[in-house]
């Protein structure tokens, strides 16, 4: 190594090298970090509806994308210690709540891989579960918060609704399953996107001038 | 750069703060309004005395809002209706189960709150390395030194998408969440590489491609010498061909190929009446093709940066020296492609090429291909001169 260039792979004073596998961790793990801090602090900003399920999306992409070049066990979990970590740098309040949002997320892309991580059904079922998990964080994290009687008062609620509404009693039951599909939709199609980025990445790092765009 | 190894710390009053916390917790096992209602008290008194800050984040009117809504509704909506108040039919148990939605919402909260703060302090990080996670640790400390680079690729590539009907900018997006992507796969293969001068980079990922751009007579082969010199002055290895033209008159009479390693020079064309390749007045001698396809070939395996010279009108109908770079594919191993690259020609050469990761002007500080380096190397890697995806 010439000397005067720094190297930031080995980080001065450790005396160790970082090894490959924590190296990519650590870029894709900053990049996550990144744009959870960027990107979702401006959703979170707008107040949009299910802007946690666009961002478990991306994540999912990426993650998938990732597992496509690198085929290694734990990987994705480890970029997720690493985004979560770099989520602590988020200037906004709590951050207990995204950071738990990512760790989920990275497990549960790293169990759907574990064992076929070329899969595009693999891909498509954590994206699925990805995007579950982020719809349904709140409610899990209002659990912990509040206890189970926040799941009845729901549910009373969606009686009381069908009530007023002069719905059918299993209406509101309808109305879960259509946003559940939708939810699935979105996963399945994010999981797809990151095995077909993956793919096309890989060309493009191989060959100059291949895969432009995907 | 962060250093790691440092003994872990708690901050003074955090630690006892902490055995205050676990018992909060314990306190509340067995449920009820009481002991919730007791482990809130206690907590906020200890945050009171141990961590203002925290408490004064707990100043959130609209979570406040939320929480006693619910805990409304509760008395509205859940258990038998058997208190009235305000002529309103409300549950004593539902509004018992409401104020232990608020005392236990208000009291994680409190304790989330306090924990947020303690995880942003350097101490969590020496606390992951005490705890084994010593690669963890560093992977943090290396992200955090990414941030900059990343951020800047993240707005560059994202501001890309830029389109004015909605179709138009999904697909924009599409491709610059895609860029973002590739790039940081380039960086991490990169970073992950040994970093000794006889590279021995992945084949998974292709060179930086800098590119010293100008029209013709601006200086680019002086420049690309030049900057030679001054990287093999600073140790790194350079490689590769440049084609210097040859003068008589004044008038340029043809051109010469020159193996940057060896100084070895043959010619290679001379001005001819009739229009040639491309309508160049030149005619090239195809041995001289072969001369550079095989001095490339093999430069790109020992050298660190490899120079190309003269990428003009010929590589971007697809022949030159484009021949010769592309089907270096897998089996180059040169950090850096500095390539000369006329001006007319830098856009469709860029989309052959899969785009440059920097463009420089002829004359430029050496300094700007010694970052491109740093950046391979996975050092900070600064601001390149221009960032080009063609």
């Amino acid at each position: 190594m010439e000397a005067g260039i720094p190297t930031l792979a080995e980080p001065s004073g450790s005396g160790r090298r970082l090894s490959a596998f924590w190296t990519r961790a650590a870029c894709f793990g900053a990049l996550w970090g990144v744009g959870e801090v960027t990107l979702g602090a401006f959703l979170h900003a707008l107040r949009l509806p299910f802007a946690g399920v666009l961002m478990a999306a991306l994540a999912v992409i990426m993650l998938v994308a990732q597992r496509q070049l690198y085929r290694r066990r734990g990987l994705s979990l480890a970029t997720g210690l690493v985004a979560a970590l770099v989520k602590t740098l988020s200037p906004g309040g709590v951050i207990l709540g995204p950071m738990a949002a990512i760790l989920v997320e990275a497990t549960l892309v790293e169990l759907c891989l574990l064992a076929w991580p070329g899969s595009v059904v693999a891909a498509m079922a954590a994206g699925s579960l990805c995007s579950l998990w982020s719809a349904f964080q709140q409610l899990f994290t209002q659990y912990l918060l509040y206890g189970r009687n926040i799941i009845e008062l729901y549910l009373a609620m969606l009686r009381r609704a069908s009530g007023w509404l002069n719905l059918p009693a299993g209406a509101g039951w309808w109305v879960l399953g259509g946003v559940i599909a939708l939810l699935v939709v979105v996963g399945t199609t994010s999981g797809w996107l990151g095995v077909r980025l993956g793919v096309v990445s890989r060309q493009r790092l191989q060959t100059p001038g291949a895969g432009e765009s995907w | 750069m962060r250093t790691a190894g440092a003994t872990p710390r708690i901050q003074g009053r955090q630690w006892p703060a902490g055995l205050v916390a676990l018992g909060c917790l314990a306190v509340q096992i067995p449920g009820g309004v009481p002991a919730t209602a007791l482990a809130l008290l206690v907590w906020l008194v200890t945050l009171l005395l141990a961590d203002r800050t925290a408490l004064r984040a707990l100043w959130l009117p609209r979570f406040w809002l939320v929480s006693l809504l619910l805990a409304s509704l509760s008395g509205l909506l859940l258990g038998q209706h058997d208190v009235r108040l305000g002529g309103l039919a409300l549950s004593r148990t539902g509004l018992e189960a409401g104020l232990l939605m608020v005392l236990r919402g208000g009291f994680m909260f409190a304790l989330a709150s306090w924990a947020s703060r303690r995880l942003r302090e350097p101490g969590a990080q020496r606390l992951a390395e005490c705890l084994g996670a010593r690669s963890l640790g560093q992977a943090f400390a290396a992200a955090v030194d990414l941030l900059p680079e990343l951020q800047r690729l993240f707005t560059a590539d994202l501001a890309s998408a830029g389109e004015k009907n909605a179709r138009g900018r999904v697909r924009r997006l599409a491709q610059a969440f895609s860029a973002l992507f590739y790039h940081t796969a380039s960086l991490a293969e990169q970073m992950s590489r040994p970093v000794d001068n006889v590279s021995r980079r992945s084949p998974l990922v292709r060179p930086r491609l800098v590119a010293v751009v100008g029209s013709p007579g601006s200086g680019k082969t002086t420049s690309l010498l030049a900057l030679a010199s001054s990287l093999r002055r600073r140790g790194i290895t350079v490689g590769g061909v440049v084609q210097p033209a040859q003068y008589r008159q004044g008038r340029k009479t043809g051109y010469r190929l020159r193996d940057i390693a060896s100084g070895e020079e043959i010619d290679f064309a001379r001005r001819s009446s009739a229009a040639g390749e491309q309508g160049l007045p030149f005619r090239f001698d195809p041995a001289g093709w072969e001369w550079s396809r095989d001095r490339l070939r093999r430069q790109s395996r020992r050298a660190r940066v490899l120079l190309v010279d003269e990428l003009g009108l010929l590589e971007a109908g697809g022949g030159g020296h484009l021949q010769a770079l592309l089907s270096l594919g897998a089996a180059n191993r040169a950090d850096v492609w500095l390539l000369a690259v006329r001006a007319d020609c830098a856009e469709v050469l860029g989309r052959r090429l899969g785009g440059f990761d920097a463009m420089l002007q002829p004359g430029c500080d050496p300094e700007h291909v010694l970052r491109q380096i740093i950046l391979v190397d996975g050092g900070q890697a600064g601001n390149c001169a221009g960032r080009a995806k063609a």
